[in-house]
């Protein structure tokens, strides 16, 4: 039995269905995203388990006690909003400090409470500062200690690293990760970059239209999408017909791709643009199926120029059948 | 003129005409308060030009101004002290309605402000009257009548009614500048309703509160026409004493002394409480 379990959870708005009949168990300790674009239903999820929406229908328990009837302020759930949320009128030490005051906690063990607090964000020195004072990025680790000072029995993420400029949010994914497997916090996850939950989760729900549309390890999903939605959402995806059945597709993940002289391998085509990554090509390739995508490792210069016709080549066991059209 | 001479010099004649209204119909006056108020008046006389203190060391030593300008600034306080009261909630509560109610609800707020204030305070006195609505009705069924007309009490209520809505605008202009996830945020750490309130939303709109109590305040002490209609001859503050002076018995120079004392008096205030303000809150509030 999980530690956290979402029951044919619903929420709707008049007419609007937000979130229906979402199943999900988080086990303790458990690191889990909910993925998908916005409008997908996943912040309403967040919202119904933080207690600030009522479910429309279904169960939110945590180890089997019931959440929905208790208030937002009982619930003891840490939460790190996406706009960080922290108090403007108060300082970094004063933040941390509001749930432990609330909590009735007595003034020393409360400094020991935020000090450790501080420590494991990394922001001493910085206790006197309000929070206009502080980077995008010292916000976020104000709020990550407001949220796990009061040692929440989960911890819910809501686009936590939007704001934040891609090399901080990749040294800010790596420490999160750190703080929530050192402190064993159960933790969800709500986010719409793919590279956020692979980073970061232990399981990943893939939603689209207030469900789930698939679950599982990162790994997991990316390698056997179900969906063309997941295996476009998750990662880029080139999509075949399926020769067996005519209205199914065929999932085939660029870097499983080669680049094979012209009249070799499974399909022609001419290079229509090639971008250089870094540590990978992207080539677009004109084919009979449409604009496919190439990735090739950076093992040297470009294999091909725009312009020039080239041939495809994939192992069949990188074929990943898809379900529907959808 | 060249291009960067225009950027230079635009900003200084484009504010011309605003800078010349504000002369004439400010300073300009002012100055010939403050002149008029050096002055000394004789009943056979009349106005004598010149230079004395002598107006002002009238206002000073007598109990007679000081019980009027004690008054004025009473008023001042405790309507700045009951617009804060219910103007706060009130703002809060407009700002969490929904679409259509939040519209309605602020024309009703604000309407009232483009009626003439006579007109409100008259209203006032329709309802609350010795011979009112409400006082007949009372006298009707058989109950004592409410005193409002000529109190202290009916003069305050009058004019709260008449300057909460300056409260309300700017606290309601601070709030929705306020992250309504920080109310979820304290919730979820565990405040309650009234904590959440208390020790969230009133701290971070005290800006707001801060300049609604200068508008209020300032608004209060210079009012004329409800302490005039409700408070009358008996309830006077300093407003209605200059135009007693000015224009009963006709001693300009006094009435331009208490003008300019009003001025000075609630010029100290404002100042002071900009200091407070600045000293309290520009860490927190850039």
């Amino acid at each position: 039995m999980g530690f956290l379990q979402l029951t044919s959870l619903s929420k709707r708005f008049g007419t609007f269905t937000a979130v229906e009949d979402f199943n999900l168990d988080i086990e303790k300790g458990e690191f889990v995203s909910l993925l998908g674009p916005s409008g997908c239903g996943k912040t309403t999820t967040l919202q119904m388990i933080a207690g600030f929406l009522e479910p429309t229908a279904g169960r939110i328990t945590v180890e089997g006690e019931d959440l929905v009837a208790i208030p937002s302020a009982k619930r003891n759930i840490g939460i790190v909003f996406q706009s960080y949320a922290l108090f403007p009128h108060l300082t970094v030490a004063q933040n941390i400090a509001f749930g432990l005051e609330m909590r009735g906690i007595t003034a020393m063990e409360r400094s020991q409470r935020i000090a450790r607090a501080i420590d494991i964000v990394h922001l001493k020195g910085f206790e006197a500062r309000f929070p206009k004072q502080l980077s995008g990025g010292q916000q976020q680790r104000v709020a990550l200690a407001r949220a796990i000072v009061i040692e929440p029995r989960i911890l819910l993420l809501d686009e936590p690293m939007s704001n934040l400029d891609a090399k901080l949010r990749e040294d800010m994914q790596l420490e999160l990760r750190q703080i929530q497997q050192e402190l064993g916090i159960t933790t969800l996850l709500v986010t719409h970059d793919q590279h956020e939950a692979m980073a970061l989760s232990d399981r990943i729900a893939v939603m689209q239209g207030g469900r789930i549309v698939q679950i599982g390890a990162p790994y997991e999903i990316y390698e056997n999408p179900s969906s063309r939605f997941v295996s476009t959402f998750l990662g880029k995806s080139n999509l075949l017909p399926d020769p067996a059945q005519m209205a199914r597709q065929i999932s085939l993940r660029p870097e499983k791709t080669r680049l094979v002289p012209a009249g070799q391998g499974k399909l022609q085509g001419r290079v229509t643009a090639c971008i250089f990554f870094g540590a990978h090509w992207l080539y677009q390739v004109d084919t009979d199926h449409g604009l496919l995508l190439a990735y090739e490792q950076n093992l040297g210069a470009a294999r091909a120029r725009n312009g020039e016709t080239v041939g495809i080549d994939w192992d069949e066991a990188h074929l990943r059948h898809l379900e529907g059209q959808e | 003129m060249t291009p960067a001479l225009y950027r230079r010099t635009a900003p200084y004649w484009l504010s011309l005409p605003g800078f010349v209204l504000f002369a004439v119909m400010l300073f300009v006056p002012l100055v010939m308060t403050l002149l008029l108020s050096f002055y000394s008046f004789d009943y056979t006389a009349g106005i004598q030009t010149g230079f004395s203190w002598h107006n002002y060391a009238d206002v000073v030593s007598d109990d007679y101004f000081h019980e009027i300008f004690w008054r004025t600034f009473r008023y001042g306080l405790i309507v700045t002290l009951f617009c804060i009261v219910i103007g706060v909630p009130e703002a809060y509560i407009l700002n969490r309605m929904r679409a259509p109610w939040r519209t309605i609800s602020l024309v009703a707020i604000i309407g009232p402000l483009l009626i003439s204030v006579v007109v409100r305070t008259l209203g006032w006195v329709i309802l609350m009257g010795n011979n009112g609505l409400v006082n007949t009705g009372l006298e009707r069924i058989g109950l004592a009548k409410i005193p409002f007309i000529y109190t202290e009490t009916g003069v305050i209520v009058a004019l709260i009614h008449v300057m909460i809505p300056f409260m309300i605008i700017s606290v309601w202009a601070v709030l929705q500048k306020v992250d309504p996830a920080t109310e979820n945020a304290a919730a979820s750490l565990g405040a309650s309703q009234p904590k959440v309130f208390f020790r969230v939303v009133v701290p971070q709109v005290i800006p707001g509160i801060l300049s609604g109590s200068l508008i209020v305040f300032s608004l209060t002490t210079s009012a004329f026409a409800t302490p005039a209609i409700i408070g009358g001859r008996r309830l006077k503050v300093a407003s209605t004493t200059i135009y007693d002076e000015f224009l009963n018995t006709l001693e300009w120079p006094l009435g331009a002394a208490i003008a300019i004392i009003l001025l000075l008096g609630i010029m100290a205030v404002i100042l002071g409480w900009n200091r407070l303000i600045e000293r309290r809150y520009a860490q927190v509030f850039q």
